[in-house]
């Protein structure tokens, strides 16, 4: 396979990974978000917002120590897995989860959060359960909020490169993204081929926001017109 | 009885609600005062929408099963009740039809009533396949009843349901509600601040003001009491129950009868025999001494000064008239009680100008 196809395939299964893992994992946290009154919310909203102002590089760093076997991360890992987790694809999962994490839990916090509580008040005394109330209406009824959160995470962890470049190296068909791979076609001076990546990345990039905001406007006039 | 609740909240704000329910298992219970007097707390500490905090002590027993003491807490899905609030909140992106077979879904495991029959009950048959965005304020109301009914099988509970609807709607969703007061075997509560609503379809009456009972009682006791309609400028009323006995073709008149008095309504031809509803103002009753001879007014009863609302400084007091077994009130000004020379127990006329016929389209021969 072509290298850069290979960087291709690495990206999209990074960013796929990424992206059903934070709907398993960072749903439930948006949602305690969204409703608690927990006056540990008052630590954990900048929490997870932290790998927005954070150069990469910093969160690289402790994640290239955290990863190390003699850490507990890394240690952990090597007990169960009996490999070491640094420079391999999981690492790369791990570490995009948490720096994608407010990219995803930041727009589905705030479509929970603009769902009437009346709606479910009706719900609780129609019958339904606390997790039929979810999965019957607060999935419908923030539909938008979970298209744009999987796309920012999809398209967030294909767009990244500072974590990577500190934790994963550039190991072709395990973390070698299409980022990396770009920036060593830049590094050789093969710029033709850098040309191909950076432009197919640029289309790509855009193609993903103009799909949401369509999805975006489109759901918005249906619901204005009441479908 | 199917409900007893004994309650003692206090809320941060420092406001306190302390209440004892007794409520039967048929009929309709009002939980009748002022905004702020907590009756809507009350319903939603029923239906286990609100639980009170640790300190607080909160009983609620329904049918003999604790709903909620110091150590249980039923939770509002468990309780099978039908909640309908002032708003309607019909699921945004369902149909009519899909929220009411959402709600069957939701109660799948329970008995639950036929869907047809709610549906043909509440007259949704031409509204089902529409979007909900697009129904009125009185038709949204009554999809919300008609959800709320699927799966009400212990109550249903009524937070001031006609709040946000215009007039002409809230006539005919009274009509809906009093309907199924007599259909269903499970027992409304009623919140409101409109008396209007209570006296048309109340059989028991709470009486709330800042957070406690003032009274209660059954409707007839208490309906036309002074208690009640005070404090209710031009809204104070009385419902009298009466009984048809014949139109006048010659005068376009029905003849009622109220405790073997005469009554006359203008139109409506009505079934002989049969059980009327009339509402009659306090500020259209009048009261003279002797019979008026002489006079365009057509209803004159003969009563008895039961009670005088205390005078305030307002220009007029509220007297409870017994007429019969039944009890009728008269807004009159300060002036005429204190030149009448008015007392308990006297002999009075009192002169109707206006009444209005509450159960006319159930009577109605054509």
């Amino acid at each position: 396979m072509h290298p850069d196809l290979l960087a291709l395939t690495v990206t999209l299964k990074l960013a796929t990974s990424v992206t059903v893992l934070l709907v398993l994992i960072a749903t439930p946290l948006a949602w305690w978000l969204s409703q608690t009154k927990s006056r540990f919310r008052i630590i954990i909203e900048p929490l997870v917002a932290l790998p927005i102002v954070l150069p990469p590089t910093v969160l690289g760093f402790y994640f290239l120590i955290a990863f190390s076997p003699d850490q507990l991360i890394g240690g952990l890992w090597l007990n169960l897995i009996g490999t070491p987790l640094a420079f391999t694809f999981p690492s790369l999962v791990i570490a995009s989860c948490i720096y994608t994490l407010p990219f995803y839990v930041q727009p589905l916090q705030l479509a929970f959060e603009s769902i009437q509580r009346g709606y479910m008040e009706a719900a609780a005394t129609l019958g339904a359960s606390p997790l039929r109330r979810f999965f019957y209406l607060i999935v419908p009824l923030s539909r938008r909020g979970f298209i744009t959160a999987c796309s920012l995470a999809f398209a967030h962890t294909i767009g990244e490169f500072g974590i990577i470049l500190m934790i994963g190296g550039s190991i072709p068909g395990e973390t070698r993204v299409l980022s990396i791979a770009l920036f060593d076609h830049v590094e050789s001076l093969n710029y033709d081929n850098a040309h191909v990546l950076a432009l197919g990345l640029v289309l790509f990039s855009f193609l993903l926001l103009l799909g949401i905001y369509t999805l975006n406007r489109t759901s918005q006039t249906r619901s204005e017109a009441g479908v | 009885m199917l409900f007893e609740a004994d309650i003692d909240l206090t809320r941060p704000s420092g406001f306190r609600l302390q209440a004892k329910l007794e409520i039967p298992d048929r009929g309709v219970t009002a939980l009748f005062g002022p905004s702020g007097s907590g009756k809507s707390t009350l319903l939603r500490l029923l239906a286990g929408l609100e639980r009170g905090l640790p300190s607080d002590s909160i009983r609620i027993i329904s049918q003999g099963i604790s709903w909620q003491n110091q150590s249980r807490f039923v939770p509002p899905h468990r309780r099978a009740v039908g909640f309908v609030s002032q708003q309607p909140q019909l699921f945004p992106h369902l149909s009519v039809l899909g929220n009411l077979k959402l709600a069957q879904k939701f109660r799948s495991r329970s008995s639950g009533k036929n869907l047809t029959e709610i549906i043909s009950w509440l007259e949704l048959e031409p509204l089902l396949n529409a979007n909900i965005h697009h129904l009125s304020g009185g038709e949204a109301q009554r999809v919300s009843l008609a959800r709320a009914l699927i799966g009400a099988n212990s109550c249903l509970l009524l937070d001031e349901p006609l709040a946000s609807i215009d007039v002409g709607s809230k006539t005919a969703l009274l009509e809906y509600i009093h309907r199924l007061s007599s259909t269903l075997s499970i027992p409304i509560v009623y919140v409101s601040h409109s008396l209007q609503e209570i006296q048309f379809l109340a059989d028991h009456i709470y009486l709330l003001d800042k957070g406690k009972v003032i009274n209660t009682g059954s409707m007839a006791n208490l309906g036309n009491s002074l208690l009640l309609n005070q404090n209710q400028g031009d809204a104070a009323s009385s419902m009298l129950n009466a009984e048809t006995v014949g139109f006048d073709e010659e005068f376009g008149l029905t003849q009622l009868s109220v405790d073997s008095q005469p009554v006359f309504i203008a139109g409506a031809r009505l079934t002989e025999h049969a059980h009327a509803r009339i509402n009659v103002p306090a500020r259209d009753v009048s009261i003279t001494l002797k019979p008026p001879q002489q006079s365009s007014i057509l209803n004159i009863l003969e009563a008895t000064v039961i009670e005088i609302e205390k005078p305030s400084k307002a220009a007029s007091v509220l007297l409870s008239l017994q007429l019969g077994q039944q009890t009728l009130l008269a807004r009159i000004t300060r002036k005429s009680l204190s030149h009448l020379s008015l007392g308990i127990g006297q002999t009075v006329f009192a002169q109707i100008k206006s009444i209005s016929l509450l159960n006319e389209n159930l009577l109605s021969e054509d």
